[in-house]
């Protein structure tokens, strides 16, 4: 008795993903949580229906930008009174709030009608790893990342750069250009 | 001459649509009469349609007022031939029918009394050769239960006897005779004493013309009736969700008891929102590590219960991609056992 | 203009003539029309439902921008189905454009719609066409195509990393 109510229920609960930021194109990462947080995920969607999911997304401090973009994308604020417009590069913005980026560029994603505000309540966003325990127990499952995260320089050991395949080596007359570091020119000067 | 002859026309069209709804403005109280007393002078008046818009305004306020007429039965607008209609009847379902054991099918004992005293107050002392349909509802009953009750032991055999039962009496409940009944023409040939006929007559006389059935052919015709019409309600119907088990995590623990399985354990698969007031739950019931069944929840409680009921379903043989029922001419040479009857739970818990 | 058509054929019935019969005319009455009109401007609010000369150009408007957006209705449908359609087999880690050329390769004539509404009220059916395709595709030989993995079938490595770590902070 009653089992099919039970189905409906599963049928029309909010699931919880998880999400992690690190490394990832912010602008792309938005459509694809967008896809999530309106329920374009779901076959029973319907564009007037809420019936999207809560995404937790994290280390949004570490998002990557394509290019130059940090320096060249700009983002605007007017306040409509006299003299009130300003602007802030992507880097400025993200030192001031290391959420902001991310949740910028899913409102903008996010379809341009009364249930905007809706969806973005129902993202999470968290510039590290550290997550409430009431917010990271609703999580059910994790969305796939768009890109794949590179591996650093630094987190290779001496021998792992050692042993890594050469197709030759430079003779030992060969000059390479240095740059000198920075950190070096500001104790000369 | 001209403008005695346009007064007459004036009357006569005023006295025409004055007749027409001259029943309406008799039921209408006296004050509403006052309440129009001018309105019957728009009539006709002349031909500005502003003036003819107000006069249809208030018939329409007039109409509302009255109410909707009153139903009435096809014999009262003269054009009805009962015989015909019921012979009429029998030759839609492609059945023989005896017209005689057919017409008293339609017979209700109120309208059997009603003709009675009809006689009385005409001051006549004939007697009525009239009989009512209970006996052939009693007859029609009996056959239609046994034999639901023979096919549904045959299509679930594995199923209790309580769930048999609870699905034979959704299948004769009042309400699912009443739906039958309706759609197959029973109500202008029902005969009783109030038209339209109240709901627990459409049930006694479908009965009786299963009844009526076995009287003019066989019990074998009857019951292909029965396999027609009543059976094939459970298409589309969770056959399942009928039967209310009260503890299914008992009954389960007995059934797997009885096939030499392990006990059932119940495991959280998976959950979410679980610290929100919605969340969900999925509860996996396995034994011998293997899956029986699960199913999502408000709580843990209610998903235990839940799949509980799937592991049952699926131990019965009762999973939603079983076979199809069989209906139509593949049911007509079932080979149905009547006195056979499945175990029912209270067996199982003996044993 | 579909649903002026209505609103002009109202009532082409007047009472004309000496012998005051009615008489099929031409033109609907012009109180008639009004007041069929009432029924567009019931949603309105105030003197543009209540004066004609205030409210007919609101309602005639009403009735214009109706006819034109029954015209894009199957348009928005379409576009519903698609992303149903796309959700459903994302769910099967199926792509929908493969998905849909796969099965008219087949012979399995079912359009957009009714495999969204498949999808919907019979997943299991949903599930076999897609499990049909990708049973093809391997034996044709084309297996890019199904190496999609199962929505939900992606690695939660991090999420039990982070669970383990509040749950060690809390305690």
């Amino acid at each position: 008795m009653a089992h099919n109510r039970v189905i409906q229920w599963g049928a029309m609960a909010r699931t919880w993903w998880l999400y992690d930021a690190k490394f990832q194109c912010p602008y792309r990462s938005a459509e694809k949580l967008c896809m999530y947080l309106e329920g374009r995920h779901k076959p029973l969607y319907h564009p007037l229906s809420d019936v999207g999911d809560h995404v937790v997304v994290i280390n949004t401090r570490y998002v990557a930008m394509a290019e130059d973009l940090w320096r060249k994308q700009q983002y605007k604020h007017d306040t409509r009174y006299a003299g009130g417009k300003s602007s802030a590069t992507a880097w400025r913005l993200h030192e001031a709030d290391y959420t902001k980026i991310l949740y910028k560029a899913v409102y903008s994603a996010a379809p341009k009608n009364l249930l905007r505000p809706t969806i973005m309540r129902r993202l999470h966003l968290y510039p590290e790893e550290d997550v409430p325990d009431d917010i990271i127990g609703n999580v059910s499952d994790v969305i796939r990342q768009i890109q794949v995260v590179p591996k650093p320089l630094d987190s290779y050991s001496a021998q792992e750069i050692e042993e890594f395949p050469k197709l030759f080596d430079w003779p030992e007359d060969h000059v390479i250009y240095k740059r000198k570091a920075t950190t070096e020119k500001k104790e000369e000067s | 001459m001209a403008a005695l002859q346009c007064v007459r026309s004036l009357s006569k069209v005023r006295y025409n649509v004055l007749h027409k709804f001259s029943a309406a403005v008799m039921v209408v109280e006296n004050k509403s009469v006052r309440r129009y007393s001018t309105s019957h002078q728009l009539v006709g008046k002349s031909s500005n349609s502003r003036q003819h818009l107000s006069y249809l305004y208030e018939l329409y306020h007039r109409r509302i007022e009255v109410g909707p007429e009153k139903e009435r039965h096809p014999s009262e607008y003269g054009c009805w031939n009962h015989d015909a209609e019921i012979y009429a009847f029998g030759q839609r379902f492609g059945e023989d029918f005896n017209d005689m054991v057919l017409k008293e099918a339609f017979v209700q004992r109120c309208f059997v009394e009603q003709e009675i005293e009809k006689q009385k107050d005409l001051g006549l002392d004939m007697e009525i050769d009239m009989t009512d349909n209970e006996i052939l509802a009693e007859k029609g009953y009996s056959l239609a239960s046994r034999f639901i009750k023979a096919y549904l032991r045959y299509s679930f055999p594995q199923l209790f006897e309580e769930g048999i039962s609870a699905i034979h009496d959704f299948l004769l409940s009042d309400e699912m005779l009443f739906h039958i009944g309706c759609n197959i023409g029973l109500k202008e040939l029902i005969q009783s004493a109030t038209y339209p006929p109240e709901h627990p007559t459409y049930v006694t006389t479908l009965k009786a013309v299963i009844g009526a059935l076995i009287e003019s052919q066989n019990e074998k015709k009857a019951e292909d009736f029965v396999l027609d019409l009543i059976i094939p309600q459970l298409v589309g119907i969770d056959v399942s969700e009928l039967w209310n088990i009260e503890n299914p995590m008992g009954l389960l623990c007995a059934l797997l008891k009885e096939q030499n399985l392990g006990e059932p354990e119940a495991r959280l698969l998976w959950s979410s929102a679980s610290n929100t007031i919605m969340p969900l739950h999925h509860v996996g019931i396995y034994s011998d590590k293997k899956l029986l069944g699960k199913s999502p929840g408000e709580t843990i409680s209610i998903a235990e219960d839940m799949a509980a009921r799937e592991a049952i379903k699926k131990l019965l043989n009762m999973t939603d991609n079983r076979s199809p029922l069989e209906l139509g001419d593949k049911a007509k040479n079932l080979e149905l056992d009547f006195n056979k009857t499945n175990r029912s739970v209270s067996e199982l818990n003996c044993s | 203009m579909v649903f002026l058509t209505f609103v002009r054929n109202a009532s082409r019935y007047t009472f004309r003539g000496v012998q005051r019969k009615y008489v099929e005319t031409s033109e609907p009455s012009r109180l008639m029309k009004r007041h069929q009109m009432k029924r567009v401007g019931a949603k309105y609010y105030g003197r543009l439902r209540n004066c004609w000369i205030i409210g007919v150009n609101i309602m005639n408007k009403a009735l214009r921008y109706s006819t034109r957006d029954t015209a894009c209705k199957s348009e928005k449908l379409d576009k519903l189905y698609s992303t149903r359609l796309e959700a459903a087999c994302l769910e099967h880690g199926m792509d929908q454009k493969y998905f849909l050329t796969s099965l008219a390769e087949f012979d399995i004539n079912l359009n957009r719609e009714s495999l969204a509404n498949l999808a919907i009220y019979e997943p299991r059916t949903f599930q076999t066409l897609v499990e049909f395709v990708k049973k093809r595709s391997l034996e044709i030989g084309l297996q890019s195509k199904t190496l999609g993995a199962p929505m939900g079938l992606e690695p939660r490595g991090i999420l039990e990393e982070i669970k383990k770590a509040s749950n060690s902070s809390s305690s």
